[in-house]
């Protein structure tokens, strides 16, 4: 399917988009890179008070390569960074990153340490940003219907062609 | 079950041990004794094997940086579960080459102190079996808990707002 | 020789058309009930966690959740390690999934609503479903990861274990009937469903099942608490949707086959005329939701904790009824 949705015009045909995009992001099964404090934030926006299963992001996905969702969470060293990045690759195309936090966008309160990375967005491509520190689960909820916006309006073929994608 | 000691007693026994290069003394309950670097490693024995002090749990191994003229120090806490007392070992070191023993085969635990101790201040443990980084990222250059370590983010942008002892100027 | 004609035999005038009708039906419902007990899964999951489940897609109620995940898959990047050994690591999701599918060959869905009926029915059961292994420990072997290799000998330790009580508590059933045949055994719960004189095999039964599908809390070779994905580490997109559909399909054919075994398949309950294919499906559902509700309720059991089971456990209770359904079945004749 790869192969059909890449090279061939089908995926450019406005019901098939809308079918397939409307597949990427009703079932977005999310890794969760928790690092820090913005991961219990993110384990307690999957239980029952703010579930979001709800909203199709089926939580604790086994294994990278498994998920379609990366949500990094918590402060990003740069002794973890090559972890990072070795993950985000092992997880299959197309793939998306919700960076959730102050510290994985920016550094957050550890803007001037000598050990955080300033932002994981020089570590992988970012599509939704959260903030907050920590945001609350709500501000999850809102990121990933964002998220499922952005999905809904995208073009496939653009995205693997765009250079963030594995996939050539 | 078993008898605390008191810091008085700790002098004692450690002055009457090691002689009068140990100073002792009581801050907030805790004994707290300044050994010279080279009865470093004896004092830590004795404190794991003298049945008075039985010390079988170490606390922390850290650092302090107290600026060029005064040098390293080194502290280690002690516990002991048996007794339930507290002595804590200083080991001041010169600043320009600060070489200490490693307790890391007396203290399991002190080897992965001992490791970040290193990173972060320079100092050298002799002795260490892994004296790798812990962690730091392999290529860092520097020790960053050193007081004259720059800051980088620091040094492109200033701290807003008051600096800490200083009084906050009026809008 | 074929015991009895289905309709789907009657009314086709060509053996191939019959054919043809027949495997569509047998694909279709492997590719509809399974999609439904999925869906019942995370709704029942759900609402047995206080919360809601899947509420978007497709707007009333998330129906439509499966489906996305579905369309998903199909989209993935198939990834195939270095490593891997290509040919048996992209085989074995369909050596998982194919058995399960030829099972409900035999399945009989109503007294003349079946695709087959052997003669040697629930002994062809036992004998596809054990296929199923070889699907797992394929997976394990050719990802090329230590731990998968871990994960697919754990699951094959499991899954050696409990086919016995799975096999046993079918001879059980199989001494009372008097016949191998799935739908000869249904008829001879005319009667007296077996799970009342067989309770214990039933539970049997049931635990064994369970613990083939690695469902919690059996589900230790593929948790990703103990060992990430087990077996299934290194897989991604269509293939990975091909295991996890076994697993619901082995949910769907195995209640399937413990509701023809001991809980009268089609049979109504006496007094309620309610068609024979509604009766079937109403027991496969609610035997899934007893399968979905111990996923809800039991934390899992460790490897050596299963083994016991079943060996210490479940075997001898098996073979001591056994022992009994044989005296009871002499004393009888």
């Amino acid at each position: 399917m790869g192969l059909i949705t890449e090279k061939t015009p089908l995926a450019k045909i406005q019901p098939v988009r809308f079918l397939l995009n409307w597949g990427r992001r009703y079932s977005l099964w999310v890794f969760n890179f928790g690092l820090a404090c913005c991961s219990i934030e993110f384990i307690a926006s999957s239980t029952s008070k703010n579930d979001f299963i709800r909203l199709g992001v089926i939580p604790f996905a086994h294994g990278p390569r498994q998920a379609d969702l990366l949500v990094v969470a918590g402060t990003l060293t740069d002794k973890m960074a090559p972890v990072l990045k070795r993950l985000y690759d092992q997880i299959p195309d197309p793939k998306y990153v919700i960076s959730f936090g102050s510290c994985s966008n920016c550094g957050g309160p550890y803007w001037d340490s000598y050990s955080v990375t300033k932002g994981v967005d020089q570590i992988v491509p970012v599509d939704v940003y959260v903030p907050g520190c920590p945001p609350r689960p709500e501000a999850l909820l809102h990121g990933i219907v964002k998220l499922q916006e952005k999905i809904r309006d995208e073009d496939i073929q653009e995205k693997f062609r765009s250079g963030t994608s594995a996939v050539r | 079950m078993g008898r605390p000691l008191s810091a008085d007693e700790v002098a004692e026994r450690l002055r009457a041990r090691f002689g009068e290069g140990v100073e002792v003394e009581d801050q907030h309950g805790h004994a707290v004794a300044t050994v010279p670097v080279d009865r470093y490693r004896e004092v830590v024995r004795f404190l794991r094997d003298d049945p008075a002090f039985a010390c079988d749990f170490c606390d922390f191994t850290g650092g302090v940086d107290l600026g060029p003229e005064r040098g390293f120090e080194v502290v280690s806490h002690f516990y002991s579960t048996e007794h339930v007392h507290n002595v804590r070992l200083k080991v001041r070191l010169p600043h320009e080459e600060p070489v200490i023993d490693s307790i890391a085969d007396l203290f399991p635990t002190c080897n992965w102190h001992e490791r970040e101790t290193a990173e972060m201040f320079g100092i050298r443990f002799e002795g260490h079996p892994l004296p790798v980084k812990l962690l730091l990222p392999e290529p860092f250059e520097g020790f960053p808990l050193r007081k004259d370590f720059p800051l980088m983010s620091r040094e492109a942008k200033p701290w807003p707002g008051a600096v800490e002892g200083e009084e906050e100027e009026e809008e | 020789m074929i015991a009895q004609t289905s309709i789907l035999d009657g009314w086709a005038s060509s053996f191939w058309l019959a054919l043809a009708v027949k495997t569509a039906g047998v694909l279709g419902f492997f590719l509809v009930v399974p999609l439904v007990v999925g869906y019942l899964e995370h709704k029942v999951l759900a609402h047995m966690q206080a919360r809601l489940g899947p509420m978007e897609a497709g707007g009333f109620h998330g129906w439509a959740q499966l489906v996305a995940d579905g369309v998903k898959f199909v989209q993935k990047e198939d990834v195939v390690p270095a490593a891997a050994d290509r040919i048996v690591f992209s085989l074995a999701p369909a050596v998982a999934l194919i058995p399960y599918i030829v099972v409900l060959v035999v399945l009989p869905l109503d007294r003349n609503l079946y695709a087959l009926d052997l003669d040697v029915g629930i002994f062809f059961v036992m004998a596809v479903a054990g296929i199923g292994v070889i699907g797992t420990l394929m997976a394990g072997w050719a990802s090329a990861n230590k731990y998968s290799l871990m994960g697919a000998l754990r699951a094959a330790a499991q899954l050696i274990a409990y086919e016995l009580p799975l096999v046993l508590a079918a001879a059980g059933v199989v001494m009372l009937a008097g016949t191998l045949s799935l739908v000869g055994i249904v008829e001879a719960q005319r009667d007296l469903w077996y799970v009342v004189p067989l309770f214990p095999l039933f539970l049997v039964f049931m635990v064994a099942s369970l613990a083939e599908l690695t469902r919690p809390p059996f589900d230790m070779p593929v948790a990703d608490s103990e060992i990430i994905f087990g077996a299934l580490t290194e897989y991604t997109g269509l293939k990975f949707a091909f295991f996890l559909l076994a697993e619901y399909g082995g949910i769907v054919v195995l209640s399937g086959i413990a509701s023809v075994l001991f809980l009268g398949g089609y049979l109504p309950l006496p007094g309620l005329p309610i068609p024979g294919p509604l009766m079937m499906m109403g027991k496969i559902f609610a035997l899934s939701f007893v399968v979905i509700w111990l996923r809800a309720t039991y934390p899992r059991l460790r490897e050596d904790q299963l083994q016991r089971f079943a060996w210490v456990g479940l075997v001898p209770l098996s073979l001591v009824w056994i022992l009994g359904v044989g005296f009871a079945r002499v004393a009888m004749s």
